[in-house]
């Protein structure tokens, strides 16, 4: 029964844990983005800023 | 890059965001009825109640083979069609890939532990799923080491496409070793017992859903990396236009 329980714990939690670093990844990267955006909106003046 | 790429790009997360919501309503969904379908599945005779590994093991492997084939298809397109786009979702598919050949390899010895006392024989098939996530992790491990490398992407797709082999001789390497493998044969239609077909196809759907989910997410994270890259390579040569590069 343990076995059981591992193998479908272990195939559960990894799909659902990767589908969730994914949507973290994704709002950083956007997050990351929007920065970059900013930044270049400012000019090239803004170096170290 | 210009600006004018921050619209496309809130349109194809929307596009995106869409087709996911879609994919991981559906593989919860689906995921509910798989869950009560094995509950009510019946336990088999001989090996008892660890056979159930049966409905997560080798949908497992469908979705890992799906992977695999995705990543070659997506590189054959990118050798063909040149379109960085290709390139990201076929790096995409190896990714996810590799996450359902992990999860094949360790529900397996799972498995062998309870039915055959032992967590790993070096048995044709077992070796030979080794080798396949062997190739793909290396596939992987070359794409990262060469982050941004059109010519490195070429090469990448053309060793996706090679390493599809191991699919067909993973998949038939208990025919090729003649009876003399310890893995159990492939199924085949009226194999399974009574009851066993429905949370079998139910968790080969659940795999195949998820996959897919997981894949839509993947693939829009590697576009937002290259879309950032480029704005990062866009910014720095405007900021020091004379200024060197790897390349001079």
């Amino acid at each position: 029964m343990g076995l059981l329980i591992a193998s479908y714990a272990i195939v559960v939690g990894a799909v659902a844990g990767y589908a969730l670093h994914l949507i973290r990844e994704r709002a950083a990267l956007l997050r990351q983005l929007e920065t970059a955006s900013a930044r270049g909106d400012a000019g090239p003046t803004q170096h170290g800023g | 890059m210009s600006d004018a790429t921050l619209p496309s790009q809130t349109s194809l997360a929307g596009t995106s965001s869409l087709l996911q919501r879609t994919t991981g309503a559906l593989c919860l969904l689906l995921a509910a009825v798989w869950a009560i379908a094995v509950v009510q599945a019946p336990v088999d005779r001989v090996q008892g109640i660890v056979q159930k590994i049966l409905y997560v093991h080798p949908p497992c492997a469908f979705a890992a083979y799906l992977g695999f084939a995705m990543t070659a298809f997506y590189g054959a397109l990118y050798l063909w069609k040149g379109d960085e786009r290709h390139d990201q979702r076929a790096r995409a598919a190896a990714g996810v890939g590799v996450l359902f050949a992990t999860l094949l390899l360790l529900t397996g010895p799972l498995w062998a532990k309870g039915t055959w006392g032992k967590w790993w024989s070096w048995d044709l098939r077992l070796t030979l799923t080794l080798l396949l996530y062997l190739v793909y992790v290396s596939y992987l491990l070359l794409r990262s080491f060469t982050e941004g490398s059109e010519r490195a992407a070429r090469f990448a797709a053309v060793y996706g496409i090679a390493g599809l082999m191991v699919i067909p001789l993973n998949y038939f390497a208990i025919d090729l070793a003649g009876g003399r493998s310890i893995h159990p044969e492939n199924l085949e239609r009226g194999s399974l017992g009574a009851g066993m077909s429905l949370p079998f196809w139910l968790g080969v759907a659940v795999a195949i859903v998820a996959y897919v989910h997981l894949w839509l997410r993947r693939t829009e994270v590697e576009h937002l990396r290259g879309l950032l890259a480029a704005r990062e390579a866009t910014m720095a040569h405007r900021d020091d236009p004379g200024g060197a590069s790897w390349d001079s």
